[in-house]
């Protein structure tokens, strides 16, 4: 315990030098503002800057790069909720409450739970980082393949439960999802799958514009279908601060949210993504009104906002003690620290400890940042929503254009968020959400990985899933999470019947 | 009243269709690439048992359409779908020759015309402040490599 305090003093000593706080502070903002940008994600922005880092000090250019990482998790989600536009995936889950406060006037609300869970979030992660990353780290490494496989799956499910449509067609959703995500080139032979002759699919169908399609331009195309009846725009706030009702509601979703955040966010792969759909899957089940969910709970808010920043606070140490990344942003961390010759990995916390503690209470830092920065902003973010919607979509519109050709700098990609977009309409049409489709499609190519390293493993046997003991255990709660998910589907027929009998 | 005279529902109908179709077709195309075994997949393993299992929900979509009463489709708003996604795929095809100001005015006016009280001129006008804000942001401050104006240079 003397050591870990001792160890953060020492960070907290690093964290606070003028030229470091100066960057934690652009880092934290940037972070921000490309967040609440709808298609400008954290990933192209750190690419974008990581050549202006090679004049810096190694702990300021990583200090900054860290907090564009998680100052767009928040930022991302202040789009969710005034516009329904999640700018991360991790934000998904908090356009489906998020959007619906906004819609009845409570955006205020939502973005200050949204502000205070992740403050609380990140800054209690941050000291699970501090004290328990060694500790974490030896459970994460005895994580095999089957493992892997195991979780993924168990990743999946919790995207049915948390579609409020029909479970049969959330299920085809996730599969839709896999499938899209075959697309490019097997990892393993180098054979191109599902190109149709185009280079631009080699390395698979880009996330950005499918879920800007999906999720941006689709949402558009309904909002304009019925003009007249003001939707999309949402109705002018009362009342920025949450009511007492909110915060009692709220504080244990923020503790569950953490806890989740933490736990998921160690583990390669899932991150923040998973810790904000699984948390927010188990706000619906602990809630005593589980109907209330989608349609503008505050929990499905809280929990959901702390999960994902614990998680990208949490997501640092398979990176900073394995050297491991474990998504896309991590591997351009890798590439920051790299340019600074610093290798990242188990070597990292005896050789460099200043650069360590002090990445790590920066985070803390940052976090505290992130609230003063946007406490007071959310008053400019919810002018925002004073804007007649015929104003706004276009703006939406031309955000989404510019980001997906900027991927590549071609008009590719646009295209393809057209054709995401078309789908999307169809989706809403045919009453199929889309969500578990990008989760399907996120984590379909993992899923397919390391069933196949799984299976070489095991000589091809498929009782290496139940004969790993971790794995075991996962599947074991799969199968819980199965006959929980039967219950509430039962009622929901039953609801369905009696809607019948009232008609 | 409906065309299979019992209960049934047109949205399941359609959606069950199209995902047994795609199912099916993409199983098909996973048996052109090697299957190998499950010790050592190929690439068109996973493929296709991910197609199969797609085309099987689909199957059992399709089928629950035909037998049990559901929401149909309700309308489909042509004019915003052709105009908003034509104005986006305007925009990929001129962005590089046209420059960004002019390709980004095309895209909010081409989009805009989908709703029906704006007038041409606060479009015209929309589509100016836009362009140019968008280009404060993304060309001057992100940095983003599409010229401002077209090459006018012979």
């Amino acid at each position: 315990m003397i050591d870990l305090f001792g160890n953060i003093a020492m960070g907290l000593g690093v964290a606070v030098q003028p030229m470091n706080l100066a960057f934690c502070f652009i880092g934290a903002l940037l972070g921000t503002l490309i967040g609440v940008l709808p298609g400008v994600g954290p990933t192209a922005t750190m690419a974008l800057l990581l050549p202006l880092t090679f004049g810096l000090p190694t702990e300021a250019s990583i200090i900054m790069l860290a907090g564009i990482y998680y100052g767009a998790q928040y930022g991302g989600s202040t789009t969710a909720i005034l516009l329904n536009l999640p700018g991360e995936t991790s934000s998904v889950v908090t356009t489906l409450d998020g959007h619906q406060m906004a819609k009845q006037g409570r955006a205020g609300a939502a973005l200050a739970i949204a502000a205070i869970g992740s403050l609380f979030g990140g800054s209690v992660a941050t000291l699970v980082l501090a004290a328990f990353g060694p500790i974490m780290t030896r459970a994460a490494l005895s994580f095999e393949a089957a493992d892997y496989f195991s979780l993924i799956l168990f990743g999946l499910l919790v995207s049915i439960v948390l579609a409020h449509g029909s479970v049969l067609k959330s299920v085809t959703m996730v599969a839709a999802g896999i499938a899209l995500g075959t697309i490019g080139v097997d990892i393993n032979t180098g054979q191109f799958r599902f190109t149709f002759g185009l280079m631009q699919l080699a390395e698979g169908i880009n996330f950005v514009p499918l879920a800007m399609g999906l999720f941006g331009v689709a949402e558009i195309l309904r909002n304009l279908e019925n003009r007249g009846a003001d939707v999309g725009t949402v109705r002018p706030l009362s009342s920025l601060w949450p009511t007492r009702d909110d915060m009692r509601r709220s504080w244990p979703a923020v503790l569950r949210g953490t806890a989740v955040g933490s736990l998921l966010g160690v583990l390669p792969g899932g991150g923040a993504t998973l810790a904000s759909f699984a948390s927010y899957s188990l706000e619906k089940k602990v809630a005593a009104n589980p109907s209330r969910f989608g349609k503008g709970a505050i929990e499905g808010v809280a929990g959901p906002e702390t999960a994902n920043n614990a998680a990208a606070q949490t997501s640092f140490v398979p990176l900073l003690t394995l050297g491991l990344p474990t998504n896309a942003v991590m591997a351009l961390l890798v590439g920051a620290f790299i340019i600074q010759g610093v290798q990242p990995g188990p070597m990292m916390l005896k050789q460099q400890p200043a650069l360590f503690w002090g990445l790590i209470s920066s985070m803390w830092i940052g976090n505290l940042m992130l609230v003063i920065i946007n406490l007071p902003l959310i008053g400019l973010w919810v002018k925002l929503l004073r804007v007649r919607y015929e104003y706004l979509f276009p703006a939406v519109l031309l955000f989404c254009a510019i980001g997906a050709y900027s991927l590549n700098n071609s008009g590719f990609d646009v295209l393809v968020m057209v054709a995401f977009g078309a789908i999307g309409y169809l989706l809403i049409k045919l009453g199929c959400e889309p969500a578990p489709l990008l989760l399907g499609f996120v984590l379909g190519p993992m899923l397919e990985e390391n069933l196949r390293r799984a299976l070489m493993l095991s000589r091809g046997s498929l009782l290496t899933f139940v004969e790993r003991p971790i794995s075991l255990t996962i599947l074991i709660a799969l199968a819980v999470t199965l006959v929980m998910l039967a219950l509430p589907s039962l009622r929901r027929k039953r609801d369905v019947a009696f809607a019948e009998e009232e008609s | 009243m409906t065309p299979f005279g019992i209960k049934h529902s047109s949205q399941d109908i359609i959606a069950g269709a199209i995902f047994l179709a795609s199912g099916l077709a993409g199983v098909f195309g996973s048996f052109s690439y090697p299957m190998g075994t499950a010790l050592q997949m190929g690439p068109g393993y996973f493929p296709a048992v991910v197609f199969g299992v797609l085309a099987a929900l689909g199957a059992a979509i399709l089928l629950k359409g035909l037998l049990v009463a559901g929401p149909g489709i309700t309308g489909w708003a042509w004019r915003p779908f052709a105009l908003v996604l034509g104005g986006l795929v305007l925009f990929a095809l001129v962005a590089q020759t046209l420059g960004f100001i002019l390709s980004c005015m095309a895209l909010v006016l081409v989009a805009t015309a989908a709703v029906p009280g704006l007038t041409l001129r606060s479009r015209l006008v929309l589509a100016l402040v836009l362009a140019g804000f968008c280009w404060v942001v993304f060309l001057l401050g992100l940095g983003i490599l599409i010229p401002t104006w077209p090459d006018l240079t012979p």
